[in-house]
């Protein structure tokens, strides 16, 4: 088997930290080689799983619209559910992925604000579940030590 | 000749002729972060080589955020010898003629920078400059936002809101740069224009990123407040709010850019401004300032993927500042609607 693309990425960030930063004599530069380091270290450790969490993403978005058609009185609202339902993905791509799953956002985002409105509290509380549980795979801020980084 | 020297050759020039007298360039090196401008640090000789150190801060060609370099000097102007320590000013330039791109020029404060995300940053004199820190910030509350130095500060309209005003600026960056959609984020602009704070009496000078990172400090003493390129005028929560955020202090929640406590740090500003602060204000504030930071870090990722400005540090604040603000609020909302 070939070496993993996030095993090379992981490789390069750290060469890039341990070999070439120190060749660097300028303060700016040392420090923008070393946040390239550290972000190349990051996308190494986020590419495995980011076709699986989207994909993950997708299918909880997707159940959860279907769920609210029920309680939707707004044909439009109901129709945008309807397209997604029966969207075929041509591949899993993570670019297919994502650009289904933004789809999925845009409506969401629509149902929720409509939840919102009629107070409907059961749908909007599960809403929030699936929210955190979204922005668990995607979230790198408990990688924060990977960067030091001066902002 | 590289980059920064033909730079710095032709700034010596421009400064000899503003001062009247030969400058050579010493050296000139750029300081790293703040993607709104180029940032040099300078050091030049006059003919009996008595060295001066200079800070040149030029308009990117792609600036993170639009805002006009009078904004910035105006304010450090209006703080010249007073109880808010800035840099002392000698010229800006608005027209990109001079020098290719708008500049300020200041001279260099000795004083060290930190990292936001640095818990130890300030130890161990972490409950001295708190004590400054906050106190400042009063004092900026305390401004006389008449003063004519402050004439060009951007600020609202006689009858519109502070509340408003922000909002609806930041929430247009977010339609302008967005590259996806974030439903914690347009949950979080909906909560804030449907629950909007009470209009504050007061209406004061707005530091506009007063947090820690963004003052320089030595040996417990603060001796600079930096960055004042999002200043204008507003509610005197805003700067509260922002510093307060949890962003600036996510290792240890409770003390607020990593100074003092978070109660330490209302009882300092409230001694010193004398405003009574209202909990449901400071928290309405408090949720903005992570839908004002999303929308930096948005325009940070839009720069970033568009390939005006590909420096790192855009890639950085879209990843990790974008995800902590997206954290908080998370936490924020989850709590609202679990006690509904």
């Amino acid at each position: 088997m070939k070496p993993d693309i996030n095993i090379a990425l992981m490789l390069c960030g750290q060469e890039i930290a341990t070999r070439f930063l120190p060749l660097l004599k300028e303060e700016y530069d040392q420090s923008r080689l070393g946040s390239w380091g550290a972000l190349t270290l990051l996308s190494s450790l986020q590419i495995d799983g980011a076709a699986d969490n989207l994909n993950k993403e997708n299918k909880l978005m997707l159940e959860w619209l279907t769920k609210t058609k029920s309680i939707i009185n707004t044909e439009d609202l109901i129709q945008k559910v309807e397209e997604v339902e029966s969207s075929q993905l041509s591949d899993i791509k993570i670019s297919t992925l994502d650009l289904f799953n933004q789809k999925l956002r845009m409506i969401f985002v629509e149902i929720q604000e409509y939840l919102e409105d009629s107070e409907d509290s059961e749908y909007l509380k599960e809403s929030w579940i699936i929210l955190r549980e979204m922005h668990g795979h995607r979230k790198v801020s408990h990688m924060l030590d990977l960067l030091k980084s001066d902002t | 000749m590289n980059n920064e020297i033909q730079l710095g050759e032709e700034f010596v020039n421009y400064y000899s002729e503003l001062k009247q007298e030969i400058f050579t360039l010493k050296s000139i090196s750029r300081i790293f972060g703040g993607a709104s401008r180029e940032t040099y640090r300078l050091s030049v000789l006059n003919k009996d080589l008595i060295e001066t150190n200079l800070i040149y801060r030029r308009t990117q060609s792609s600036a993170l955020i639009e805002t006009e370099q009078l904004t910035e000097y105006s304010a450090y102007l209006a703080f010249q010898d007073s109880k808010v320590p800035v840099p002392k000013t000698i010229a800006i330039e608005e027209s990109p003629d001079t020098l290719g791109a708008p500049f300020m020029v200041m001279e260099e404060l000795r004083g060290a920078a930190a990292s936001p995300f640095d818990q130890e940053a300030y130890s161990p004199y972490e409950e001295k400059l708190g004590h400054q820190f906050w106190d400042i910030l009063g004092e900026i509350v305390l401004k006389d936002i008449d003063d004519p130095n402050l004439a060009s500060i951007p600020r609202t309209e006689s009858k519109e809101s502070c509340w408003k005003r922000e909002l609806d600026h930041w929430v247009k960056v977010i339609r302008q740069d967005s590259y996806s959609v974030e439903p914690i984020l347009e949950a979080a602009i909906r909560e804030l224009y449907r629950n909007y704070p009470k209009d504050s009496a007061k209406k004061c000078l707005v530091h506009g990123d007063y947090r820690n990172g963004n003052f320089l400090s030595k040996e417990g003493t603060l001796v600079g407040i930096l960055d004042w390129e999002m200043a204008h005028i507003g509610d005197p929560l805003e700067d509260l709010a922002w510093a307060m955020s949890p962003i600036w202090c996510w290792k240890d929640r409770d003390r607020p850019s990593y100074l003092i406590k978070r109660k330490q740090a209302l009882d300092v500003w409230q001694k010193k401004t004398q405003i009574k602060i209202e909990v449901e204000s400071l928290a309405w504030w408090e949720l903005f300032a992570c839908v004002k930071g999303l929308a930096i870090w948005i325009s940070a990722g839009h720069e970033f993927i568009t390939g005006s400005n590909t420096d790192p540090i855009n890639l950085f604040s879209a990843w990790i500042p974008g995800d902590i603000h997206m954290e908080i609020i998370l936490e924020t909302l989850e709590k609202e609607f679990r006690s509904r």
